[in-house]
């Protein structure tokens, strides 16, 4: 291609980048800059400040949600992925009757989202004296995920060769090792998948944790939103500051996992 | 077979089968005594009828409990729920020890593992999504809302189908639902295709043009898809507020501000576009492994036939690629229906109208429920609406779980 064609290209993409950047450097610069000023035009290196980050975590309540939502978090993906390896590997490798029409549910269940009966769910959870508790919202969570994570755990086990398994088989292994020592460690990729969906569920989910938690088992996403709807509106720094810390360890998390993220994966679930 | 029907199991015994034996004499005595011994199993279905007799009411200041009729409508579900497990095992008991004694019928081993592998889960199924959607489903046929019909203070009645002819024969409720459903369906249109398109077009240019450090870019077009959505809606939304930094833009240009999220056109513009910033790298992700599957013979075949690059895009990768990732486009054309965080976290459904009852100009149908049930207690209209949504999502699935299997 000639140099004259590239330039109008590269322009297109300064564009779209651009466009993409803006928000996020906005963030971080009301982040960095000192004062409450919302919106001020202006601005100078000197402004510059950590001040921000240090009333987060003496002012707020900010490290006791992000440590509840950490341990949320991390009980889920632990739960999560259990459940997800143990049933994705029935639905790929063991028979059973009913085994069609359970995954046709399961396929057709994925559009259902679990808030649609969310007051459902709450009352349940209040008759269960689930409420407030880390665990009635975890099963709630792991219910949602269930069928998503099945069917794409499950597309990946399938894709694996039968001869491995017959193998094992052949040398006296249960149903039980050939989970555990074949199908299992073969899976690893994609289980990463599902750990980055479980991981992150609970840092952006807003409705449960808002209609299910309160006091001192707040999560992030409940405390930032309640800022936000301060009438004061002081609080933005203090959100954007926020919003850094809390970004870092889902992008990290993601940068670790991306080289297993194919959508092709994905796609091939489908296929069956 | 008349020994299964006098004790489940026991006609799988005597014909040799033992583990099948144990696991439907066990399954039903379970069930049997959940149904019998669960919470309520007394009042259960005589509560699940009358919904409560006698409110609880006050005494000077002892609080004297009365029925507490979301409990009993609760318990009833549960019990009925196990009942049905009890009976389906006992029928199904039968009806294979029918079939063994009559033929030389052939069952299948059963594995211990695949119980313990898939109970979990069935356990979640029905607890957690089959239970609240059952309830959810009876919730509309009664009349709990607030502030007169909320326990334990008052009582919840059946008023049949009541709620569901409000929607259809007042005129506010009709006019809100039909508004709001043809945005639901113009957004999740939207959203999907427009950012469908755009990360074909990009997957296209990072593909096929020497554009220097590549990686770079695509690192670049996918950070949105890496940050937390919650946040960047939230970001997105200061960043369009009337006083925001891009009006202050605007305004340092020598524009006049812009109502970018009070004004209803403008706002349903800006919330579509916003979703499409968000899902694009998603779709460029996806299409740049699609294009990877189309062989190179194809390219090769179609350059010696005369096609140009247009043409080579038009009749050999957009068909291939869109075929490919058919499936994710429709899953994530649901996604985008129900995307409640996508509208609530952006405009909480505002800017309001008056001919809309309880929604917004921005409201989607879940988060019109949303609103209805958190703010406005209007639950039994809430359940209601979320049948009618629920209806319509089960139709649409197993319309696409059709397609999917032609393919």
């Amino acid at each position: 291609m000639s140099r004259t064609k590239r330039w109008p290209l590269i322009g297109l993409l300064i564009l779209a980048g651009s466009g993409i950047v803006y928000p996020l450097f906005w963030i971080v610069l009301s982040a960095f800059r000192s004062g409450n000023a919302l919106y001020s035009a202006d601005f100078h290196l000197s402004e510059l400040t950590l001040d921000h980050f240090y009333r987060l975590f003496t002012a707020t309540e900010f490290p006791l949600w992000f440590l509840n939502t950490l341990e949320l978090a991390g009980l889920h993906m632990v739960a999560g992925l259990i459940l997800t390896a143990l049933t994705a590997f029935s639905f790929s490798r063991l028979t059973f009757k009913g085994k069609g029409l359970t995954q046709s549910l399961v396929l057709i269940l994925q559009i259902f989202p679990t808030f649609l009966s969310m007051l459902a769910l709450f009352i349940l959870l209040d008759r269960w004296n689930l409420l407030n508790s880390y665990f009635g919202l975890i099963l709630v969570y792991l219910a949602g995920q269930l069928p998503f994570s099945t069917w794409m755990v499950k597309g990946y086990m399938d894709a694996l060769p039968r001869s491995l398994d017959e193998a094992a088989r052949i040398d006296g292994a249960s149903d039980y090792q050939v989970f555990t020592r074949v199908i299992l460690p073969l899976s690893t990729p994609v289980l990463g998948v599902v750990a980055l969906a479980d991981f992150t569920l609970p840092w952006f989910d807003f409705v449960f944790q808002s209609l299910l938690l309160h006091g001192d088992r707040k999560t992030l996403a409940v405390g930032v939103l309640e800022w936000l709807h301060s009438p004061s509106g002081q609080q933005f720094p203090l959100f954007a500051a926020a919003c850094l810390l809390i970004a870092l360890p889902v992008m990290l998390m993601f940068l670790i996992i991306q080289k297993f993220l194919n959508p092709v994966m994905m796609v091939e679930r489908f296929k069956t | 077979m008349c020994r299964s029907a006098l004790i489940p199991g026991w006609g799988h015994l005597y014909l040799g089968h033992r583990s099948k034996a144990v696991l439907f004499g066990l399954g039903f005595l379970v069930s049997g005594l959940l149904t019998v011994f669960s919470p309520s199993a007394a009042t259960g279905l005589a509560g699940l009828i009358t919904l409560g007799e006698s409110p609880q009411t006050l005494d000077g200041f002892s609080v004297i409990p009365g029925d507490h009729s979301l409990h009993l409508l609760v318990d009833g579900l549960i019990t009925l729920l196990f009942g049905l497990v009890c009976l389906t095992i006992y029928l199904v008991n039968l009806w294979q020890a029918f079939m063994l004694g009559r033929t030389k019928y052939h069952i299948q081993r059963i594995h211990g593992f695949l119980l313990v592998s898939l109970l979990p889960g069935f356990l979640l199924l029905v607890f957690f999504i089959i239970l609240p959607f059952l309830l959810t489903l009876t919730v509309g046929f009664t009349d709990y809302r607030s502030p007169d019909h909320l326990p334990p203070r008052a009582l919840v009645d059946w008023v049949g189908l009541q709620n569901f002819g409000k929607l259809i024969s007042l005129d506010l409720w009709k006019q809100t639902l039909l508004s709001v459903g043809l945005w639901n369906i113009i957004w999740a249109v939207g959203v999907t295709g427009l950012s469908y398109f755009l990360g074909m077009g990009m997957s296209g240019l990072l593909a096929n043009h020497p554009i220097p450090w590549p990686n770079f870019w695509k690192i670049l077009f996918l950070l949105p898809y890496a940050l937390p959505t919650f946040f960047s809606l939230l970001i997105m939304r200061s960043l369009f507020s009337g006083t925001g930094p891009i009006n202050l833009g605007l305004g340092a240009l020598g524009l006049p501000a812009l109502p970018f999220l009070t004004d209803p056109l403008l706002a349903r513009i800006t919330i579509i576009l916003v979703n499409v910033w968000l899902t694009t790298p998603f779709f460029l992700l996806l299409t740049s492994s699609a294009r990877t599957t189309v062989g190179s013979e194809l390219y090769e075949a179609a350059a010696l036939d005369g096609a140009g690059s247009w043409t080579q895009f038009r009749r050999v990768t957009l068909p291939l690629v869109w075929e490919t990732t058919l499936p994710v486009v429709l899953l994530s054309f649901f996604f985008q229906f129900n995307n409640l965080a996508g509208i609530y976290l952006l405009t909480e459904g505002n800017p309001s109208s008056v001919n809309l009852h309880y929604a917004g100009q921005t409201d989607i149908l879940i988060s019109w429920i949303y609103k209805l049930t958190l703010f406005q207690g209007q639950y039994n209209l809430a359940a209601v609406l979320t049948t009618v949504l629920a209806c319509f999502l089960g139709t649409a699935g197993v319309l696409m779980r059709r397609r999917m299997t032609e393919l």
